[in-house]
């Protein structure tokens, strides 16, 4: 299990669902998207194994979806876009990926929206917690 | 009173101590990682961490106003600290930074050349952590 499946998981996820479009950190951040577009980034913030023989990591973090509309146009256009990303990563969900299991601990938070430049922009946070197969540890 | 009632009384006591540290220590890691800081891309820096403030000027680290709800605030990168000090369990607390620039940092933003510049996630990231920060100090406490 790690960081990359985590990633794919989810996002392949988010995509499935077309939403909107998905734009990614590096492969296509770079060129001048038409809005509306969700601008996903993956957040990691704790890897433990507390295991005494290790083998048991549990990762957690979040990946932030950001919902990019227009300048001047209505702001529960946003909203509508991260109810529909946090509909799709409902509490208790679990995706099976490679010598692992993610688990969606709570709901996800939108959180407070801004303007900045000649964007609107809001985000959501999809926490997540990912375990190794316990019984692969145990055979 | 007895001494039973005194030897309860002691031990809630000891134990509202103890829980009060815990707390005030895990709110104080999550504010210490989110106020670490580095350098800004502006300023010259190449590549940044996620989880540490961005530094140019100094006025988004700056702009943190810490606030205890029904009791004081303050203003300034270590007001965190100055709050905490008079933090009692259960009381409230109101971190914000007040800069405009704050969100677009945290969150990522577009720049000029609708390039999309990632966010530094400084709260995000270190809210997250709060559990870890707890477990880390009741582990502290409990090796008393």
């Amino acid at each position: 299990m790690n960081e990359q499946d985590i990633a794919n998981a989810l996002q392949q996820r988010l995509v499935s669902a077309n939403i909107a479009p998905v734009v990614f950190e590096n492969p296509n951040a770079n060129a001048n998207h038409a809005r509306p577009f969700l601008f996903v980034q993956h957040v990691t913030t704790d890897r433990v194994d507390l295991s005494l023989a290790g083998g048991h990591v549990i990762a957690r973090g979040f990946m932030s979806v950001t919902a990019v509309i227009a300048e001047g146009t209505f702001a529960n256009q946003a909203m509508a876009l991260l109810d529909q990303v946090s509909a799709l990563f409902p509490k208790c969900l679990r995706l099976t990926i490679t010598g692992g299991v993610i688990t969606i601990p709570q709901p996800a938070r939108i959180m407070q929206g801004f303007q900045y430049k000649a964007d609107y922009r809001r985000g959501v946070h999809v926490f997540y917690d990912a375990s190794a197969v316990l019984n692969a540890v145990i055979t | 009173m007895g001494k039973f009632a005194a030897d309860v009384s002691a031990l809630v006591n000891k134990s509202k101590d103890r829980i009060r540290r815990v707390a005030t220590d895990a709110i104080q890691d999550v504010m210490d990682a989110a106020q670490q800081p580095q350098l800004g891309i502006t300023k010259g820096a190449t590549s940044f961490v996620v989880g540490k403030i961005p530094v140019a000027e100094g006025e988004l680290r700056g702009s943190l106003r810490a606030e205890l709800l029904g009791g004081g605030a303050a203003i300034g990168p270590d007001s965190y600290a100055v709050v905490l000090a008079g933090y009692e369990v259960g009381m409230n607390m109101k971190f914000t930074w007040t800069a405009p620039h704050a969100l677009p940092m945290e969150l990522g933003f577009t720049a000029r050349n609708g390039r999309q510049v990632p966010g530094r996630f400084f709260v995000g990231a270190n809210a997250a952590r709060f559990s870890e920060f707890v477990a880390s100090r009741v582990a502290e406490v409990n090796a008393l």
